[in-house]
């Protein structure tokens, strides 16, 4: 298929991934602010803060101390446009990526994000922060997520598929150990760890598959290397890493790029480590090996695939 | 409560619906039944699901010269215009007629040029039209197909006669309009097709696919095809991208092509791809920098190279812009004379040519009963409508006239038909046009069983373009 074509397709992936992850994060801190006012530790400022430099790639605002500091966050991370790590940059740039390969998409899934699109357009900002800015987040959360139904759903399992669900796990990876990194609280499960299950939309499933009087260490233990757990590191991986393949052919277990070979050296990382051996190097140190992992895996897939300096014959 | 028809009146021009008594005309009598219940207000909630299933789908336009970025519908009347079968019948032969003059036209004039020889179109004119594309003298063109696809504008004047206003030979636009007007008529207002026997319109992108697959350069069997667009800020990328979806080929970007020893390759995932047929709906100013504008970032340098080598066809052809100039128009009944031998079926509206001296004189002393255009424009842009123009535009105009004849062409105002349109829940008498589509390829003419019907909807506009405040209607092409 057309470079051009795979790139949008490879864009419209990532931004709606990180829409639904925004849209969650934010309202599962929305949700807990009456929780963190009764912490003895941290106060909402910082938890905010926490949260606008996880969601935000590049220059995050310092946020000012003040009782409605969550709608500074709001502003910032849902609404702002100039911001393009926002809930509504990302949708922006996914539907106009989608219109340039509209060509390729099915009428359902192109008519989905336009629709999406419009829709957040004629949001108003006052109005979801005077209101209460759930059910707006929650619409974001649940249509990005209808986006990856559509496309499962009414696109040919092919190239341009592919190329969605790159974006998709290789930005869910990241996003994942974004939020981690911001996690500061070190002691005992208190509500604070309710707070991280929930941004990685993990309360239930960990409660189900944990046994007994859960540790912290069971609890990154699952974020990070649970192999069925959909939004785990290790899962990401293991998707972006099958993904790749099926584009390009290369056998498991050898590399024929450098995205291949990054691939592996994570995947292996994530197959085979034990978070007590994660807590020996440190988990800051494990956590920034993984978010450099997928930067650089990111751009081993723009090289390849996306090549800016022209092709010659 | 009031009903959608109560009290529609037509108001001297020659109407599609009303009869001189005020009765429907026959193929418009089961239209007035099915509409006979409606009362306004349902009507206007139809006429709103229709505007957000638009929006939704992003039929969706940008106007030129308004904030960056704006995204219109075209307002969509959902009142059909009906088309008797031995209407189209008469439509279609003169329409098939007219595009093969053309096409041999544009053969003669970049090759033999007999028809300037034998002085039936005059020389100089066709040499100082600015469309008129010198690089394609004496450039082989596969099977001599010029006019893949056309889009020739009807009026109908006082008496119902249908006249030839334009023939858009170049990359003309508007048959997504006439896709999607009928599949979301069909959904919001099934009942409106009782009774009828409409010709179906979504065959048309299979058809021109088949006219594409046709034109291939000689010995590939399986061409690879690409629709090439200018991109999203298109007015028209909405239908680039709808025409690419259906047809299964790709919609390509300039900077998706690159032409390597007079070879035009795609850039794909699996390195470069040869392509062997363009349908492009760039303009031929833009398509290519090395040959003509050289700042066009949208074009692809090499391709007018590859083109005049043979490895790739272009659908239109280059330099198809000299037959469809508006001051060789009034040729055109000539060139059907001279090349087919036949008289023309369907006429020309007089033109006033403003570079005979004689003519000149009187466009200038009747303006004010006159439309005068510039030849070099399009899109309703550059126009002056006599009748509804001020002293000071038929002034400024007279001196543009006098200083640069050849630009500009002066025709009678004609009273274009109208149609009942539905105006804030009332059906009111506006003045429409019609676009006709036709294919070609080696073997002939295939005329589409459709059309787009523009609507002025400003009361007394005769201006019926998207950028000046036009909408369209659904065309019915009725079996027989």
């Amino acid at each position: 298929m057309l470079s051009r074509v795979a790139e949008s397709l490879f864009w419209i992936g990532r931004n709606v991934e990180r829409a639904e992850t925004i849209a969650r994060v934010l309202d599962v801190n929305v949700n807990r602010v009456v929780d963190v006012y009764l912490a003895p530790t941290l106060d909402a400022t910082q938890i905010w803060q926490s949260v606008v430099d996880a969601m935000s790639y590049s220059a995050p605002i310092e946020l000012e101390p003040d009782p409605d500091v969550w709608k500074q966050a709001l502003r910032f991370c849902a609404f702002s446009r100039e911001n393009d790590y926002s809930l509504v940059s990302c949708i922006r740039i996914a539907r106009s990526n989608a219109m340039s390969v509209k060509a390729d998409l099915s009428t359902e899934a192109w008519e989905f994000i336009n629709s999406l699109y419009h829709e957040v357009e004629q949001t108003e900002e006052e109005a979801v922060l005077s209101e209460g800015p759930s059910r707006f987040l929650h619409r974001v959360r649940d249509a990005a997520q209808g986006f990856a139904g559509v496309t499962d759903a009414t696109l040919m399992h092919a190239e341009g598929w592919l190329f969605l669900q790159l974006g998709r796990f290789l930005e869910r990876m990241s996003l994942m150990v974004r939020i981690i990194e911001s996690f500061h609280v070190r002691e005992e499960l208190s509500s604070e760890w309710q707070r991280l299950m929930e941004m990685c939309c993990a309360r239930e499933p960990f409660i189900r598959s944990s046994r007994g009087a859960p540790t912290a260490d069971d609890v990154f233990a699952f974020l990070l290397l649970e192999g069925n757990f959909p939004r785990s590191a290790r899962f990401c991986a293991r998707r972006v890493d099958e993904t790749i393949r099926q584009v390009s052919g290369t056998p498991a277990n050898t590399f024929g790029n450098e995205a291949e070979r990054l691939l592996g050296r994570v995947r292996a990382a994530l197959d085979f480590a034990q978070v007590q051996e994660i807590q020996r190097v440190g988990l800051g140190a494990f956590l920034a090996t993984l978010r450099e992992g997928s930067s650089e895996i990111g751009d081993a897939v723009e090289e390849l695939y996306f090549p800016r300096t022209p092709l010659t014959a | 409560m009031e009903l959608l028809l109560d009290r529609y009146e037509a108001d001297g021009f020659f109407d599609e619906y009303a009869q001189a008594s005020g009765e429907p005309r026959s193929h418009y009598a089961a239209l007035a039944r099915n509409l006979s219940g409606i009362a306004g207000a349902e009507f206007a909630a139809r006429v709103q699901s229709a505007n957000a299933t638009m929006l939704q789908r992003g039929v969706t336009f940008t106007v030129y010269n308004d904030a960056a970025g704006t995204e219109r519908i075209l307002p969509f009347d959902l009142i059909p215009r009906i088309v008797p079968a031995a209407e189209w019948d008469h439509i279609e032969r003169g329409i098939t007629q007219r595009v093969r003059a053309l096409n041999h036209f544009l053969d003669d004039v970049y090759h033999d040029q007999r028809i300037l020889r034998e002085r039936v179109v005059p020389l100089d004119l066709v040499y100082s039209c600015k469309h008129f594309c010198r690089e394609m003298v004496g450039v082989a063109v596969r099977g001599q197909v010029y006019v893949h696809v056309g889009g020739l504008d009807l009026i109908r004047s006082g008496d119902g006669t249908y006249f030839v206003l334009e023939d858009n030979l170049r990359t003309p636009s508007g048959i997504s309009y006439v896709l999607e007007n009928r599949d979301i008529l069909k959904r919001i207002f099934p009942s409106i097709f009782d009774s009828y026997r409409v010709r179906p319109v979504d065959l048309y992108p299979l058809r021109l696919l088949a006219k594409l697959r046709a034109s291939a350069p000689r010995g590939v069997i399986n061409p690879y095809i690409v629709v090439l667009t200018p991109g999203i800020f298109n007015s028209a990328y909405f239908e680039h991208s709808l025409l690419a979806n259906r047809m299964g080929i790709e919609l390509v970007e300039g900077r998706d092509l690159i032409v390597h020893d007079n070879v035009v390759y795609v850039k794909t995932t699996k390195g470069l791809q040869r392509i062997d047929v363009i349908y492009r709906r760039i303009d031929d100013d833009f398509l290519d920098p090395l040959y003509f504008r050289p700042d066009s970032a949208l074009g692809v340098p090499g391709l007018m190279n590859a083109y005049r080598a043979g490895n790739v066809v272009l659908a239109n052809a280059i330099g198809n812009g000299v037959a469809d100039d508006k001051s060789v128009y009034r040729f055109v009944p000539a060139m059907i004379k001279y090349y087919l031998g036949e008289d023309p079926i369907l006429p020309n509206v007089e033109t006033y040519d403003c570079n005979d001296p004689l003519e000149r004189q009187h466009v200038v002393s009747n303006l004010e009963n006159l439309v005068v255009k510039r030849t070099s424009e399009s899109g309703g842009y550059g126009m002056l409508i006599g009748p509804a123009s001020t002293a000071a535009q038929r002034e400024e105009f007279a001196v543009q006239i006098n200083a640069n004849p050849r630009d500009y062409i002066a025709q009678p105002v004609i009273p274009l038909s109208c149609h009942p349109t539905a105006i804030d829940g009332a059906l009111r008498p506006r003045h429409i046009d019609l676009r006709v589509f036709a294919l070609s390829d080696a073997e002939g003419v295939e005329v589409t069983p459709a059309g787009l019907t523009r609507v002025a909807l400003r009361e007394g506009s005769l201006v019926v373009n998207s950028s000046q405040g036009g909408g369209s209607k659904d065309t019915w092409v009725l079996r027989d």
